[in-house]
């Protein structure tokens, strides 16, 4: 039996969900698709110098469709009358779910795949061993004391990561395909002082740069090299500080976002605001709605944006998080131009909701084909239309963050900001960590005449979503793109936003440029009527 | 209405757990000792959205954690499967004695005595109503709330989940722990298909039972044809009457501050200083914090609020010290702070001299004494002020104020009557202020607050309606 293995041959897993499917098929499903995935998860936080998370999940999902209902059995086991079982009783749960006065679900037509695919990684983090990873860590603890630095507070910032998901996907189309994912990231923080117990005022501290999560191996920690680059980066925080402090004062400022800055705000409003499912209502019960709420009203026309914006998806980036052959439906993802020079002109969609832009594809003889980005957290969860990859294109023009800057009088730059938003994408706030995830890379600092001056303290800027996008006045070129995670496995700030109910998550990757945005509200937080 | 029977068992038994704990022994190399912790839970839900069913689900999953001490090193990682099959063992007790060669800390041995578990009570929190919720029944109660939608030509979306889980602590000394429950929540949202308004109710409890769905359905539909086309109010300072729903959003964070101060570096709100390692005496027990008509309490025994009565709070074999039993505790009386909370070994034995400790489940109730007031009556009484459904996206400013949105229905009250329907606003406010500007309090009512995340222990949480005096607005959100 396929469940008496502990590590278990693709070939036999890729049996076990055809076998589901087969079982689906007989039990009444219309389309079916069983996916299995087994996830590894392992962290190792510098203040304990250790292994200190090891989690293994397998999981066997049978989702199926049945007249206008989706029916959906997922459970931990590899045996194969358990994954039967739970193909019919997908199957009960789609009749359960079907209603025949509503209209079936049309999944379309797409070419079955079949294939393998593994995430590009130059070192599988799991074939180095346990040692050599603590082995690094005690070696980092000790090499930045040469520079003047520490790891603050015993490391209890620092952490790394590293995931490995393996999955099958099997469909009534005749798809069945097997892909190992990777994902690895990590914190390294570094001060002249710890946090905890200093007086007066904060330390210098830092976050190395390039280590948040990405679609990289232990490459990703190997590459940083830290003893190469820490002289720049102490020079550049301290560089940062020797103009001084002041307090953010309330107004309305010109405010040049880098783009990380950018690929948060990008994430929060057009990254959510652009899921099909949410514009139409689907996610009103959970996540919210979309202020994009008459798809093919706007689609083509509604201008979003500056028209210097375009902004495009993909799951096809090099070391992105979305990145994949084949999506949950068994499509292979194509890229997809969401906004284009300002006017939106498509949607994130799956197989089902794909047909429903049919009119405007029609139009512009474009083939009613989902752009791919289906996709569930792990077998245990529901398929769903999930967030891609995304990108704000550059400005050709090879401009610069300080030919950004050059061109403010007044205003404020903001470095590695973090935005939330209201449940429609429509208004939201945009600030930088502080406190115990303060960081000397990412800071609010005042422009004056073009030039940088002033950490200012205190305050965030409020903004309409509209307004903000519309009124862009300047882009940089690529030399000021920026990736930013938003992971699955993450925590806070870098945590995937969560879709569905029961909720989940998906990983994707948001990379953007630098961009200057007249006529912001920056407000005082802690200010009450 | 298809009746779907199940066919295998959902969650994990206590036999089952004790079968596991067998096999883990059996299978363990290197003696020493083991310990179990083990969450198994089936999931039930159906969800709805544009007056459709839109899927119905079942889902089940177990979490192993394994905790090994050989010759006193300590494998201290969190180590979890999901299977429970002998191979899924033998991986995992195979994982866990290697990483003990990592072991960097003395002999742990001695920690074991101390895990005894405190005697625990057992509330009744399993519900067959709540089992038995096939899908063919989620969708039968679904339809009303659809049609009733539809007659008014608004769009539902909703969603029923039922959950069956049970916990377990188990180890190879001796030591057995074990509780299942039902939960089970309903929501409903009611919107105008133009986008002008929108409505929403929703109650978890344990038992399905309890849950009215028609009257939810009716509030949802009720407050979104109320809330269409609002009109922008200038954000200030409002007296304003905060549903239960509102008032559990608001002051969620409360029980969190409720602790002796365990962070040096923060002024907590209960303690005259930052606690110092030996302090006692500094906490502001015995002087009146919020409004004395006001009580905040949790009980898992209390047939409204019941709720598991522990939880493993930790990670490692050593961990298991910290696991507590959640007692039935009044942390403010009519007003007046009476007891903070403090974990058995860290505060309890050695700085109390106490030999439980107090921690807090994160489940609460306000209780009232003294005259209330429906929230009718509420309105009826207010020259000028605000009524709030609910408050969203919630976040801290600082120690002191947290910030958060209206949603789902605000409406301006002018002369005692709700004049118009509003566009939301963002509040930035402290939970202290407003618990200290009561006008009038409401009965207390449960409010929605189902697990946040897989194998969360449901917290649950029974509050009134309160008009507030003042209650900051900073600025107007008009995302409906």
């Amino acid at each position: 039996m396929v469940a008496q293995q502990r590590h278990v041959d693709p070939a036999q897993l890729e049996e076990l969900a055809q076998r589901g499917v087969d079982a689906a098929h007989t039990a009444g499903a219309q389309y079916a698709e069983v996916r299995i995935t087994r996830t590894v998860r392992h962290r190792y936080p510098f203040v304990f110098e250790r292994l200190d998370v090891d989690e293994e999940r397998i999981g066997v999902g049978v989702r199926v469709a049945v007249g206008s209902g989706w029916g959906f059995s997922a459970n931990p086991s590899l045996y194969l009358d358990d994954v039967v079982q739970n193909a019919r009783d997908a199957v009960s749960m789609a009749q359960a779910a079907n209603v025949k006065t509503v209209p079936s679900i049309e999944m379309g037509i797409v070419p079955s795949s079949k294939g393998r695919w593994v995430t590009p990684v130059r070192i599988d983090p799991f074939t180095v061993s346990i040692e050599e990873k603590l082995d690094m860590i005690s070696y980092w603890f000790n090499m930045v004391r040469e520079f003047g630095l520490i790891f603050p507070d015993g490391g209890a910032r620092s952490w790394m990561q590293f995931v490995r998901q393996e999955r099958v996907l099997a469909t009534s189309d005749g798809t069945l395909v097997t892909q190992t994912l990777f994902e690895s990231g990590g914190d390294i923080v570094l001060a002249n002082g710890n946090t905890f117990l200093r007086t007066g005022g904060a330390p210098l501290h830092f976050s190395v740069p390039g280590l948040g999560f990405a679609g990289k191996g232990w490459e990703l920690f190997l590459d940083a090299k830290l003893e190469e680059h820490i002289p720049q980066w102490r020079e550049n925080a301290i560089t940062r500080r020797k103009a001084g402090f002041k307090i953010n004062a309330v107004g309305r400022k010109t405010v040049v976002c880098d783009g990380a800055t950018m690929a948060a705000v990008l994430d929060a409003t057009f990254g959510i605001a652009t899921q099909l499912d949410r514009a139409l209502g689907y996610e009103a019960d959970a996540g919210g709605t979309s202020f994009l709420d008459d798809p093919l009203g706007m689609i083509g026309s509604f201008q979003v944006a500056s028209p210097k914006v375009t902004v495009s998806a993909n799951r096809s980036a090099s070391a992105e998080l979305a990145t994949v052959a084949w999506d949950d439906e068994g499509v292979v993802p194509q890229e997809t131009t969401l906004i284009q020079d300002g006017i939106l002109t498509d949607f994130q969609t799956t197989r089902e909701q794909a047909p429903w832009l049919a009119p405007y594809y029609g139009r512009h003889q474009r083939a009613v084909r989902s752009n791919g980005y289906a996709a569930a957290e792990d077998a245990l969860a529901i398929t769903l239309q999930q967030t891609p990859n995304l990108s704000l294109t550059p400005n050709p023009a090879e401009v610069q963050l300080d030919d950004l800057v050059a061109n403010v009088q007044d205003g404020i730059l903001i470095e590695g900001g973090i935005v939330r938003t209201d449940w429609q994408g429509r208004n939201g706030w945009l600030a930088v960590p502080s406190g115990f995830n303060g960081n000397d890379f990412a800071m609010m600092r005042a422009i004056t005449n073009g030039r940088i001056g002033k950490v200012l303290q205190g305050g965030e800027v409020m903004f309409n979503t509209s307004q903000l996008w519309k009124g862009l006045q300047a882009l940089g070129g690529k030399a000021t793109q920026q990736t930013v995670p938003r992971s699955q496995y993450g925590f806070g700030d870098t945590k995937a936003a969560p879709k569905g109910q029961p909720s989940q998550s998906t990983s994707h990757s948001i990379t953007a440029v630098a961009a200057t945005i007249p006529n912001l509200a920056i407000i005082n937080p802690a200010r009450k009527a | 209405m298809t009746n779907i029977q199940p066919t295998r068992p959902r969650f994990l038994s206590e036999a089952d757990c004790n079968d596991l704990m067998r096999r883990l022994s059996r299978y363990s190399h290197g003696g020493g000792y083991t310990g179990l912790v083990v969450d198994s839970q089936w999931v039930g839900s159906t969800r709805w959205a544009r007056n459709r069913i839109v899927n119905a689900s079942d889902v089940c999953d177990t979490k192993v954690r394994v905790l090994r001490i050989i010759n006193g090193a300590l494998c201290n990682a969190e180590l979890s499967i999901n299977g429970t099959s002998d191979t899924a063992l033998v991986a995992l007790l195979r994982r866990a004695e290697r990483l003990t060669q990592f072991s960097t800390e003395g002999p742990q041995e001695e920690l074991l005595t101390r895990f005894q578990p405190e005697p625990y009570v057992s509330p009744s929190l399993f519900f067959e109503s709540t089992y038995d919720l096939d899908a063919g029944r989620r969708t039968a109660a679904a339809q009303p709330v659809i049609q009733a939608a539809t007659d008014t030509g608004m769009w539902s979306a909703g969603y029923f989940q039922v959950t069956a889980r049970s916990m377990g602590i188990f180890t190879s000394w001796g030591i057995g722990l074990y509780f299942p429950y039902t939960w089970a929540e309903c929501s409903i949202t009611a919107r105008d298909p133009k986008g002008v308004g929108s409505g929403w109710a929703a109650v978890d409890w344990p038992d399905w039972s309890k849950i009215d769905v028609s009257a939810l359905s009716s509030v949802a539909l009720d407050k979104c044809l109320k809330s269409r086309n609002p009109v922008a109010v200038e954000p200030g300072r409002y007296e304003t009457i905060l549903e239960p729903q509102a008032v559990c959003d608001f002051t969620q964070n409360l029980i969190g501050h409720l602790s002796y101060g365990n962070t040096a570096s923060q002024e907590e709100w209960f303690n005259k200083t930052p606690w110092k390692p030996g302090a006692i005496g500094h906490a502001r027990l015995g002087e009146r914090v919020i409004d004395e008509r006001l009580t905040l309490r949790a009980d898992p025994m209390d047939p409204e609020l019941g709720f598991p009565p522990w939880a493993f709070q930790g990670q490692t074999i050593a961990d298991l010290q910290w696991t507590e039993s959640y007692h039935a505790a009044t942390w403010i009386e009519q007003g007046v702070l009476k007891q903070l909370s403090y974990g058995r070994e860290t505060f309890g034995i050695f700085t109390l001299g106490r030999s439980e400790g107090l921690p807090p489940s994160g489940a609460f109730r306000i209780d009232v004494s003294g005259p209330t007031a429906s929230v009718d009556e509420m309105i009826a009484t207010t020259k000028r002020g605000l009524l709030v459904t609910r408050f969203d996206l919630m976040w801290p400013v600082n120690n002191v104020l947290q910030s958060g949105v209206t949603r789902d229905g605000l409406w301006l009250i002018e002369n005692g009557k709700i004049s118009k329907a509003c566009k939301n606003l963002q509040f930035t406010e402290s939970i202290l202020f407003a618990l200290n500007n009561i006008e009038q309090v409401g009965v207390p009512r449960r409010a929605f607050r189902p697990p946040a995340y897989d194998f969360q222990p449901p917290q649950p949480v029974i509050v009134p309606a309160l008009k507030v005096r003042d209650f900051s607005f900073t600025a107007l959100v008009d995302a409906i």
